[in-house]
């Protein structure tokens, strides 16, 4: 029942900010609000399928992959908002090897606690996108300059996914535990999260994205 | 029993005399008509093929299956078109609708072979969601291939990420029609609404992203 009305939140937050970004990107014609719409809309999109085959299948996670390649597509909507915001390498390419190194550990081990649970492939795929993303978000904000507003906004776009990420494998991994655990009920918080996570992309894009 | 074949044998018949008789852009629209009603009919292979290995049945496979199956195939002949006559951007977004075209075209007959004319009204909705949610998925890869990424591995990545969104809207589209009373008839309106706003602001979206 909670699990359903965190479904409706999320769904609702993810559609009004695939239409406010519609909105500004046609408004502004920013290709990067465009971006952002698309990641919302996989966001809704993925939900809606879920919340339907739950509803009309009556179970609790569905056996399909349909929601996750849409989950996946979102987050390669994210990527490509961060491609679109190119730093100069100023760090030393050991620190940048490090750096690449870390985020390859940790989605690498968190993805061998996920196949315990799901199947390999779809667990592979998202380990490697967000893998990707975690690193572009984090390389950017080391190389971005805090001088100026407008790169206090690009940063703050690389925190917003940061954010968002972590937020996302908390979630995960919450979702590892039994329904009786008690930390089984940091699950309904981080999944609350989320959708406060997908929405703070729209004051981080913000002016940033408006040309 | 069903005779897909024969249907198609019946269907493509009179398209493949139009591409013979016909030059230029009336036989580009044949030809893509014929591309869609294939495609169509290899779709409906390989689902088959795919559920039979997974075990599951028509129902299971027509939400998991066949979304997934149904537009990878729709963009095949696209994909080939464009990496082999290296076509003008406007021009490759009407093939894609054709495409899309043919492809509800050849699923709508089959559909009425198997399960009677008697309705018409029932007949009128059926027709009308199903090729509007054909389209639907079509303009909304053909706009991120062809408007949204100016480099190629740019716009792989964002076309990859489209496609999965067209899958996950084409599962809600199939779950909901695969119910029987009010639900279907929410699932065929989705996409004829879906059709309206991209007729009514679609143009408009498409020429402030292109400028």
């Amino acid at each position: 029942m909670l699990e359903n009305a965190l479904n409706i939140i999320q769904m609702i937050v993810a559609c009004g900010c695939m239409i406010t970004a519609v909105y500004k990107a046609v408004t502004y014609r920013s290709r990067t609000w465009m971006l952002y719409g698309m990641f919302a809309g996989a966001c809704f999109l993925g939900d809606l399928w879920w919340m339907l085959y739950s509803f009309f299948y009556g179970l609790d996670a569905p056996d399909s992959f349909i929601p996750y390649i849409s989950w996946d597509a979102a987050v390669l909507f994210l990527l490509l908002i961060l491609f679109r915001f190119d730093a100069e390498a100023t760090e030393d390419t050991s620190k940048k090897y490090l750096s690449m190194a870390e985020v390859a550990f940790f989605v690498l081990v968190m993805c061998l606690i996920y196949m315990q649970y799901g199947d390999y492939v779809s667990n592979l795929i998202t380990a490697v996108l967000m893998g990707t993303l975690i690193w572009n978000a984090r390389i950017r904000l080391i190389r971005i300059p805090k001088d100026d507003a407008e790169d206090r906004r690009k940063r703050n776009i690389c925190k917003a996914v940061l954010l968002y990420s972590f937020v996302e494998y908390a979630l995960w991994t919450a979702s590892c535990f039994d329904y009786d655990s008690p930390i089984r009920y940091s699950y309904y918080v981080f999944d609350f999260l989320l959708a406060v996570s997908i929405a703070m992309f729209v004051p981080a894009l913000g002016k940033a994205a408006d040309r | 029993m069903n005779y897909i074949e024969n249907i198609y044998v019946c269907l493509a018949a009179p398209l493949i005399i139009a591409i013979l008789c016909t030059r230029r852009a009336r036989k580009q629209v044949s030809v893509f008509l014929l591309c869609g009603m294939t495609v169509c009919l290899l779709s409906s292979y390989i689902s088959t093929f795919i559920a039979a290995i997974a075990g599951q049945d028509i129902s299971e496979a027509s939400v998991d299956i066949a979304p997934a199956v149904e537009e990878i195939m729709k963009v095949l002949p696209i994909f080939f078109y464009i990496l082999i006559f290296d076509p003008k951007k406007e021009e490759v977004s009407g093939w894609i609708q054709m495409i899309a075209v043919g492809f509800a075209t050849f699923e709508n007959v089959c559909w009425l072979t198997q399960n009677g004319a008697e309705n018409v009204w029932f007949i009128l909705i059926r027709g009308f969601g199903t090729g509007a949610m054909h389209i639907v998925c079509g303009a909304l890869i053909a706009t991120g291939l062809l408007y949204l990424w100016d480099q190629v591995w740019l716009r792989t990545a964002g076309t990859i990420g489209l496609l999965a969104v067209a899958t996950t809207f084409h599962g809600i589209y199939n779950i909901l029609v695969s119910q029987t009373g009010a639900a279907a008839f929410v699932g065929y309106l989705i996409p004829m609404l879906t059709t309206a706003f991209y007729i009514i602001s679609g143009k408009t979206i498409s020429d402030k992203m292109k400028s």
